[in-house]
């Protein structure tokens, strides 16, 4: 602190107090905020549980919220999406149809958030799980939850990708040795790419054709509507 | 520990439909407490992701549990001790499944950090994020920038394009309602 008279006017005891403190006051964590997209993820989070137990939540019943803080700008508004269309999964995998409920963000201060069902396909077996999509100002974090596939050690992992709906262009969100609650990111729009898939993968040389998917898909999910076709 | 807080304030009604599951009351004491709560999770873990993480998570679990809290009670306590928790666990979590090559970590990751404060220093900081929040936009700005960023007054008034008297006025009330608000923290004289 550069000004000698920072606490110039204040008693000895606000300034002993101040003093006490100042390590916190100019500590980088002491002012950090959470990313856009975080209190939408929380709210769609309360909703899913509550979808879960059968219940629905309480509509808003108070007058709209205050703004947030003035640095906080909303990436994208208001924009609502419906109970989407069926998507297909096919091919030999015993792929499932499921309905992906997409809601996008009602709030202007948050950008949309999405989440959707991962199908097992016929090599993921019995397993089931979720897919959260969070837009953030780094990317879009892919929250993923399931269950029901064995563990892969070694040099065997699962990778997670998203890809586009015509499945030309693939972009990789993270490799993992369990799924069952795990945290991807990708740097690149899901509106663009909205499939979201599970692989499993082998460890491979830089050259190698095998460091691209392996193909081997074991779970998939269709954020936003279903890709045409 | 005192239980007395430098908290915002919240009006009761709402945090009564927080408890109760109220959507529009979620987003209230989120927009009120989530700075604090993620000042609390980044100090632990180091790590913005992570941090936003524990925060959706504390307010997912005081969601779950709201029916537990006390009515009447000022809900920044209870945050900010769930917060803690929540981000010890994710904290840990991280420590046993390391995810990235120690190359691409960060200095500041979760898993080379050391250890996460202890019970008095996170409720202390909590305080002072708290009392910082409480702050008007512009008086927040100017102890932001004397604090953080190391400015001068002088400095200041330029950077704002405001009278060096402004940034002045500004800085002593600011720093008197920090004061205030920080008043539970004075150590007892012996």
């Amino acid at each position: 602190m550069s000004d000698a008279d920072i606490y110039a006017d204040l008693t000895d005891d606000e300034r002993r107090l101040l003093a006490s403190v100042d390590g916190l006051l100019g500590a980088p964590e002491t002012w950090v905020e959470a990313s856009l997209g975080v209190e939408q993820s929380l709210v769609d989070a309360i909703h899913a549980e509550r979808r879960l137990a059968g219940a629905t939540m309480s509509p808003p019943t108070v007058a709209p919220v205050a703004p947030l803080a003035p640095n906080v700008v909303p990436l994208r508004g208001r924009r609502r999406w419906g109970p989407l269309t069926l998507a297909a999964l096919g091919g030999a995998a015993a792929a499932a149809l499921v309905a992906v409920a997409v809601t996008r963000s009602t709030d202007d201060s948050a950008p949309a958030t999405a989440d959707a069902p991962l199908a097992a396909t016929a090599l993921g077996a019995q397993a089931t799980g979720t897919v959260t999509a969070a837009p953030q100002r780094s990317g879009v974090r892919l929250h993923v939850r399931a269950d029901g596939l064995p563990l892969r050690t070694g040099e065997e992992f699962y990778e997670l990708w998203v890809k586009s709906c015509a499945g030309d262009r693939l972009v990789p969100a993270g490799t993992f040795h369990d799924l069952s609650d795990v945290v991807g990111w990708v740097g690149v729009s899901i509106d663009d790419f909205p499939v979201v898939t599970v692989t499993r993968e082998r460890v491979a040389g830089p050259q190698d054709p095998a460091q691209g998917s392996s193909g081997e898909v074991v779970l998939t999910a269709q954020l936003g509507p279903a890709c045409p076709g | 520990m005192s239980d007395v807080s430098a908290a915002l304030t919240l009006d009761p009604a709402v945090v009564e439909r927080f408890r109760s599951g109220d959507e529009g009351a979620v987003r209230q004491v989120y927009r009120a407490y989530s700075g604090m709560v993620h000042s609390i999770a980044r100090r632990v873990l180091h790590d913005q992701g992570l941090a936003d993480e524990a925060t959706q998570q504390t307010f997912l679990q005081a969601w779950r549990s709201a029916s537990t809290f006390e009515g009447g009670r000022e809900p920044g306590p209870w945050l900010a001790t769930i917060a803690r928790r929540v981000a010890i666990d994710i904290y840990r979590r991280e420590q046993r499944r390391p995810a990235s090559r120690l190359d691409d970590v960060h200095p500041g990751t979760a898993a080379l950090a050391t250890l996460p404060p202890n019970p008095e220093q996170a409720w202390e900081a909590a305080q002072v994020r708290l009392a910082i929040d409480s702050l008007g936009p512009d008086e927040r700005m100017v102890v932001r920038l004397q604090h953080l960023d190391g400015l001068t007054h002088a400095e200041i008034a330029e950077r704002l394009g405001i009278a060096l008297g402004t940034v002045k006025s500004r800085s002593f009330r600011a720093h008197r309602a920090l004061a205030a608000r920080l008043a539970h923290l004075r150590e007892v004289e012996p």
